[in-house]
């Protein structure tokens, strides 16, 4: 990978190891998002809801709108950074050797990433959206 | 290959043939660490359990074909639907893919000579054998589980079941998981490391993609199970209260705990079908996968979306709306996911130029079935259907339909494409087309009417219904259908084992396959590869320049790797050549450790806990004497560039083992949250500076881990010896603190006096095993760099001990958070 040429790397604007990087960023950011918007938010809902006397009165739907701003956020920011490796990496017609190897591999990742994010995005978005909408506490 | 092999070449098939030979006879099957002889046991054994399974199920259908039979009694149709469900999913479906045809394909598929810990893959094969064992002793003994394959309590609990049928599905249960874990993590490694030099991860075959995302799956999901069956049994033998409300412990805490594993455990069933279903469909239809990215990617999104959809096994148990809808929408996005494969199957299909041949077939069944299986799926993640048919035999169909229709037919279509691989020999293409159509037909019928009697009322795991409810014409179809598909999958074992010893003799490609397996002889040599691949695509047998110049290089010697059982080891991403492995051959250690084991388990379902102990130490000692014997150095690159073997299964153990600790800290929140009042009335609140100090001590143990492992690096065995003895001190030290105490404590709070007790002490009793194991480990590393001193193999210990002690030292932490939570 260090053997890169000089010419594609000024081609890219970017080293691999940056681009590495965004792509695994890409790939993962999203998920990641929404497993702590699913982690904390259905924790949360379960120790308020569940909880006999009502022990633990937080404020769910509040709190479902900010988990959901902040997994979309994230994940819009991993599509982003999946969509740069994306156009990055289209063509490695003038890398040769490891370098091109490594530069497909980018492009497979950031294709992952961006089918990944939408669906992600839109998990948080359902959730966040869902759940101050159906009410608090009400049992399904 | 050989008969047009040059003298230069041949030589080398000559001493590779040398290096490479196996034991004959029974103590060659008996001690084997070969992938292929370990993949063909597993294959012979869940074979069998299927069969054992698939009789359970015609008992089934017959005692269903009329109202009031009397074949089967209620309880034992309770044990038949019990076993027949953790045979086809314990037994049959997991050692069958992950165990058979991982075993077996993945080294073939990625150019690889063995797997990366084939020990550990041989003790996984015996491990699996002794836990259905251990289960069917119960079924010959009349004391086979009997609460469904879900076990809910508190149906399972003491109160309502006291002989030791539950007690056999929560220990055998372990026991197997212990195995399926061990295959899991040896596969992940394999296919991380091991590939072929060239074959990056956008080159991996999209099978292995598959079983990557299964094996993942397994390692994470697993602990869940593991950890509810331990609940369960402390709860039946030990008097602990986790399920029991009487005194603070909810049984939806089982059913949240059996299906976080339960549900990745769906994917882990049908992802190497999907994985077979890939590598099948390219061969018969003449192209490449269309979408090969976005198919690789819904393998994996499959796995990972799997985790966060478990709830809408319970939407039925009137959670809050604001948990299930995490749930809900989980469960209805995954299927896009499993749509991208869908369509890509579909297109790739009417795109090529498709050879309806009998795996093709059965592949196009998979597909039908995956549809109706997919599309109920869809029906019951709507929460109002689902509370409707729930526990109905609708349910029965749509699973049936998704495991049987979407992983057994891909199996079954597996068994045809790869056997020409295995035996050199070609099935009855008429007659595998014959039973195709016979299973296909009776499967249909076998499940489809479930649907209709199921949304019409009929509850499941009832041993029979009333004459008037309007169900038997319906139930006589569905028995018919179940006798007309087993005659069919009979079938395909006569095709098979008569095309074993009169089937046409094929070359080692008869399909025009893509993928590595199919460029070595059938059956292939112990060694796999005369030469190692080079790759330089996801299709690298169609690269005919790659091919022949594997031949040249094998002239030359290059690449072929004779000194000993030697396979190349790869970087993580790129595949770049990292080293040259030296793999451990044929050792008695495997098949003994699951001896010991089973017998452990034995006593702990009879309750004799000293015996147990003592076995324990005796499986301590058996372990240690396994890891006796160095292999012979690895020849490592001038810079290593990847992280080793040994640090990798550490890591992915370890993954595991936080599963299982999130698992018991989820657990003592969820019972708070449950409770009025956390700890109950008349219980102290957990003292603070002791456990701080304690828990300081042991993270202040890592230092000298991390001194270790620097010394180690750097060859210097003084130093290293000295921190990991001054390591050892501080966490024996720990240890014998923290036992003290918890003894102390015994007196004053009882783990059988409350839910809270019973979680505070399972809390600390697993984090002190797991500081006792590692004490072990570091005995044991101490032991062996004394006598043999540090060689690269040793080195690979010392890091992968101290990864151990970085990730329980970080635990400890978090486990302190949570016993202390009530004082904060």
């Amino acid at each position: 990978m260090r053997a890169a040429s000089p010419r594609l790397l000024d081609l890219r604007g970017a080293s691999v190891a940056r681009l590495n990087a965004a792509a695994w960023f890409g790939v993962l950011g999203g998920g990641a998002a929404w497993a702590l918007q699913f982690l904390f938010g259905m924790q949360l809902g379960l120790a308020r809801c569940e909880s006999p006397d009502a022990r633990f009165p937080f404020p769910v739907d509040d709190t479902s709108l900010a988990f959901g701003a902040a997994g979309v956020a994230i994940g819009v920011l991993a599509q982003v950074a999946a969509y740069a490796v994306f156009r990055a990496t289209r063509s490695d017609e003038q890398a040769h050797g490891g370098i091109r190897v490594a530069i497909a591999r980018l492009h497979f990742l950031a294709a992952v990433g961006l089918t990944v994010n939408p669906l992600v995005l839109t998990i948080c978005a359902m959730v966040a959206v869902g759940v101050p909408v159906l009410g608090t506490c009400h049992q399904s | 290959m050989a008969s047009t092999l040059t003298p230069p070449a041949q030589a080398q098939v000559n001493r590779l043939d040398r290096v490479w030979r196996e034991r004959p006879g029974l103590l060659g099957w008996l001690t084997t660490t070969d992938h292929k002889q370990i993949g063909l046991l597993y294959f012979f054994t869940s074979l069998a359990f299927f069969g054992a399974g698939g009789i359970e199920a015609l008992l089934m259908r017959t005692q269903l074909i009329g109202p009031n039979q009397h074949t089967l009694s209620p309880e034992a149709y309770d044990q038949m639907f019990t076993m027949h469900g953790i045979t086809m999913i314990f037994l049959f479906v997991i050692p069958m893919t992950t165990g058979a045809f991982g075993n077996y394909l993945v080294p073939l598929m990625i150019g690889a000579r063995d797997m990366a810990f084939p020990r550990m893959n041989a003790v996984s094969y015996w491990i699996f054998l002794g836990s259905g064992l251990f289960l069917y002793v119960a079924l010959a003994t009349g004391h086979a589980p009997n609460a469904g394959w879900f076990d809910y309590v508190p149906l399972a609990s003491k109160r309502y079941d006291p002989g030791l049928n539950i007690d056999f599905y929560g220990y055998g249960l372990i026991f197997n998981g212990i195995s399926s874990t061990a295959t899991a993590i040896n596969l992940i490694v394999t296919m991380f490391k091991l590939r072929a030099p060239g074959m990056s991860l956008a080159r991996m075959p999209l099978f292995c993609f598959a079983f990557l995302a299964a094996a993942f799956s397994l390692v994470l999901a697993l602990p869940a199970l593991s950890l509810a069956c331990l609940f369960l049994e402390l709860d039946r033998q030990l008097g602990f209260h986790f399920y029991d409300v009487a005194f603070g412990g909810d049984p939806l805490l089982w059913q949240n705990l059996f299906w976080i594993f339960g549900h990745p455990e769906v994917y882990v069933i049908i992802l190497p079908a999907f994985g077979i279903a890939t590598s099948i469909i390219p061969a018969f239809t003449h192209r490449r996968m269309v979408m090969f990215p976005l198919v690789a990617l819904a393998e994996l999104l499959v796995a990972f979306l799997g985790f966060g959809v478990w709830v809408h096994h319970m939407f039925a148990t009137g959670l809050a709306t604001v948990v299930t809808i995490y749930f809900a929408a989980a469960s209805m996005i995954i299927v896009i996911p499993s749509a991208i494969q869908l369509f890509a199957w579909i297109t790739t299909i009417l795109v090529g130029t498709p050879e309806f041949k009998t795996p093709l077939l059965w592949i196009v069944g998979f597909i039908v079935f995956f549809i109706i299986g997919g599309l109920s799926g869809v029906t019951v993640a709507a929460i109002p259907f689902d509370q409707q048919v729930n526990a109905s035999y609708y349910i029965v169909a749509h699973f049936h339909f998704v495991i049987f229709g979407g992983a057994v037919f891909p199996i079954l279509g597996g068994m045809y494409y790869w056997f020409p691989k295995l035996t050199g020999r070609m099935y009855h293409e008429r007659i595998g087309q014959l039973s195709f159509w016979l299973s296909f037909v009776g499967t249909m019928v076998t499940f489809f009417p479930m649907h209709i009697v199921g949304i019409d009322g009929m509850p499941r795991r009832v041993y029979t219904y009333p004459a008037d409810a309007g169900w038997t014409l319906l139930n006589e179809l569905e028995t018919s259908g179940a006798y007309l598909l087993a005659f069919g999958l009979l079938l395909v074992i006569v095709n098979l084992v008569v095309s074993l010893f009169d089937g046409r003799r094929v070359g080692r490609d008869p399909w025009e396959g893509a993928t590595l397996e199919w460029a070595t002889s059938s059956p292939p040599p112990p060694y796999n590869y005369a030469v190692i691949p080079s790759v330089t695509s996801a299709y690298p047998l169609w690269d005919a320049r790659d091919r022949a110049r594997d031949l040249g290089r094998l002239e030359r010697g290059e690449g072929v790797l004779a000194r000993g059982h030697e396979t190349p080891a790869s970087t993580v991403q790129d595949a770049t050549l990292d080293e040259v492995l030296a793999m451990p051959a044929h050792s008695i250690w495997p098949l003994t450790t699951a001896v010991v084991l089973a017998a452990l388990f034995a006593m702990l379902l009879l309750a004799h806990y000293l015996i147990a102990a003592g076995l324990g130490g005796l499986l301590a000692a058996a372990l240690c004497m396994w890891h006796g014997h160095a292999p012979v150095p690895a020849r490592v690159a001038a810079v290593r560039r990847a992280l080793p073997n040994g640090v990798w299964g550490m890591a992915l153990f370890l993954a595991a083992e936080t599963m299982l600790f999130a698992g018991v800290i989820s657990s003592y929140f969820y019972l708070d949250f449950r409770a009025r009042v956390w700890p109950p009335p008349g219980i102290p609140r957990p003292e603070v500076l002791d456990p701080s100090l304690l828990t300081a001590v042991l993270v202040l143990a890592t230092l000298p881990m991390v001194l270790a492992v620097r010394r180690a690096r750097a060859g210097d065995l003084p130093a290293t010896l000295t921190a990991l003895a001054l390591a050892l001190v501080l966490q024996a030290g720990y240890l014998a603190f923290q036992l003290h105490q918890l003894v102390a404590e015994l007196h004053t709070l009882h783990p059988q006096g409350s839910a809270y007790a019973s979680a505070y002490f399972t809390l600390l009793g697993l984090h002190h095993a797991h500081v006792l194991l590692g004490v072990l480990l570091d005995i044991g590393l101490l032991f062996w760099l004394v006598r043999q001193g540090l060689s690269d193999y040793r080195l690979t210990a010392v890091r992968a001990i101290a990864l151990y002690w970085y990730v329980i030292n970080a635990i400890a932490v978090a486990v302190l958070l949570t016993e202390l939570y009530p004082s904060l």
